[in-house]
């Protein structure tokens, strides 16, 4: 097992709130994450996803508990130059990430400003252009390439300053299934790669299925919290929140329903896969035959 | 009945720049009266440029848009009465509001059309029920609400001009489940009870799979296809080539023809209907 990378020990945040009334936009949150793992956290609009994101890189500071990235507690100013080399963000829209008007100069962004010797920043720049397979864009200008394309610049240029872990927030939710596939391959690249602790905050039920490990929030608590087998299974829970599940998870739930399909013991909670289910269905349906 | 139909419709941006760019190629396309057009294709297939030709937003640099059996650019100074015939919700429509109160900014559009109070008054309180908006949140700020709330607001806002044709780019993106069932099924209610036409633009298939009647799928500037919601997903080659991906569910179920299992399943709970027959 992995060291933790990232650890949580009853973090709470609130909101400022005019009428004095107190907000918990996440409440006595205690996780551990290993470094290396690749974690979807999954909740409706106003759940805390991206509340905790923030609190990960030191953009917001606890109001109560503790944030931990690598050994490094988020409070202390001093700590946070550190901090957020060590953890890069790619948000929703990749037009507002975007700096310069040349590929390569943006992902160069981000290196010149840690201060960087220029021969260093040339070798990042080639190599993290390499790791989203865009180095062929390299001088190219970012307004001529698709949302897909213009996600993988950002992400480069995260990956240019070197950090241990990417938070990715609804970083696909602009883009086409073509441009989500692009970000969803680069994200399985980096992590099996470059070892790299991946956070991806979503809404596609797909995307968290293929996780290690996936957290679902509400009202700024935690729900549930397993693998994709052990969280899709709980369909009702889900439901109950307001969230989908995978349509193959849905499906074997609905079927389960009817008194024949149970008592087959055929179907099992948490399949997820595609194939796995098309499988299971052709032996129901043969059995029937 | 067609209501707005397009023909030969193409369109070029930049002509005779170096950026020049053919954005719509000899497009030919009629919306019926009464339903919900999903409009499907990749990102840069021309959906949004085909969009802000129905209400007159761009004109083609070749073919006709007719709305009720009239070239709307025969006369450009009455474009104004066009837009009153067909909205057009551009994506994140949230960033537009503007007024001191949810309701002010809903009654905009009708007040700017030259409704009366009491008129104004009344579309407000039918687009706040299709959209799920309540009395209480009609008198605050739309600063105040949350994104998929303010989203709401700016539908209702389109919804109260109560338009005979809609178009939605991209309406419930970014949304979660329910903020999306919010917004789409608001606008469907809308449509069903008033008769009204929608155009729908949306990447997601299992959004069109629940609510478009028919699909009208884009792929490089071209109309590649467009039938029946059902007919479209019976034909994963057409949806693949245009860079998109059929819901999960039809994806299975097709390959279970050999079992007698219709192909072009589009949710979920028809599968398992589907999937029971057969176990009887």
């Amino acid at each position: 097992m992995n060291k933790p990378f990232l650890v949580t020990e009853h973090l709470s945040y609130t909101y400022p709130n005019e009428g004095g009334e107190v907000h918990y936009a996440l409440h006595d949150l205690s996780l551990s994450i290993e470094q290396g793992s690749f974690v979807a956290v999954l909740g409706h609009n106003g759940s805390g996803k991206s509340t905790l994101a923030k609190l990960l890189n030191g953009i917001l500071v606890p109001t109560a508990g503790t944030v931990m990235v690598n050994g490094l507690d988020t409070r202390p100013e001093e700590n946070i130059f550190d901090i957020r080399k060590t953890i890069g963000m790619v948000f929703q829209n990749p037009d507002n990430q975007l700096v310069s008007s040349i590929v390569e100069e943006d992902v160069a962004f981000g290196p010149e400003n840690l201060g960087i010797e220029p021969a260093e920043i040339r070798r990042r720049v080639d190599e993290a252009l390499k790791a989203v397979g865009m180095e062929d864009a390299k001088d190219r200008a970012p307004h001529t390439l698709s949302g897909g394309q213009k996600q993988r610049i950002a992400i480069a240029g995260v990956l240019a300053m070197q950090p241990k872990c990417i938070v990715f927030d609804e970083s696909t939710a602009m883009l086409d299934p073509r441009g989500r596939e692009e970000i969803m391959h680069t994200i399985h690249r980096l992590k099996n790669e470059l070892g790299l602790t991946v956070i991806l905050i979503t809404h596609y039920m797909n995307e968290a299925a293929v996780a290690d490990r996936v957290i679902v929030l509400n009202e700024g608590s935690l729900v549930l919290d397993g693998t994709p087998r052990e969280v899709f299974s709980e369909v009702e829970t889900l439901w109950k929140i307001g969230l989908d599940v995978p349509q193959t998870a849905e499906l074997l739930h609905l079927l389960n329903q009817n008194d024949a399909v149970l008592k087959s013991g055929l179907i099992k909670g948490g399949v997820l896969d595609e194939d796995e289910t098309l499988a299971l269905l052709e032996k129901l349906l043969g059995g029937a035959k | 009945m067609s209501i707005l139909s397009l023909k030969n419709i193409s369109y070029l941006y930049g002509a005779n720049t170096p950026f020049e760019h053919l954005a719509l190629d000899n497009v030919s396309l009629t919306f019926t009266e009464g339903r919900i057009t999903g409009l499907v294709g990749h990102t840069g297939s021309g959906k949004s440029t085909l969009a802000m030709l129905l209400n007159g937003l761009e004109k083609p640099t070749a073919g006709t848009v007719t709305l009720d059996g009239t070239d709307i650019w025969e006369k450009p100074h009455e474009m104004r009465k066009i837009r009153a015939k067909v909205g057009l919700v551009f994506q994140y429509p949230e960033y537009q509001l503007f007024e001191e109160t949810v309701e002010k900014d809903i009654a905009f559009g009708p007040k700017n059309m030259g409704k009366s109070e009491e008129e104004c008054r009344e579309l407000v309180r039918r687009a706040a029920d299709f959209t799920g908006i309540s009395e209480e949140m009609l008198a605050r700020s739309p600063f105040e609400l949350s994104g998929g709330e303010r989203r709401r607001v700016a539908i209702a806002g389109v919804l109260a001009m109560n338009t005979d044709v809609l178009v939605l780019d991209e309406p419930a993106a970014g949304l979660d489940p329910k903020g999306r069932e919010d917004i789409l099924g608001g606008v469907r209610a809308w449509q069903r009870e008033k008769n009204k036409t929608v155009v729908l633009i949306s990447h997601s298939m299992e959004d069109m799979a629940r609510y478009a009647d028919e699909l009208a799928v884009l792929k490089d500037a071209r109309l590649v296809m467009h039938a029946a919601t059902s007919e479209v997903f019976k034909k994963p080659e057409v949806i693949e080539s245009a860079g998109l991906c059929l819901p999960q569910i039809t994806r299975i179920t097709n390959r279970l023809k050999a079992y007698g299992i219709p192909e072009g399943i589009t949710t979920p709970e028809e599968a398992v209907s589907e999937i029971l027959k057969k176990l009887r």
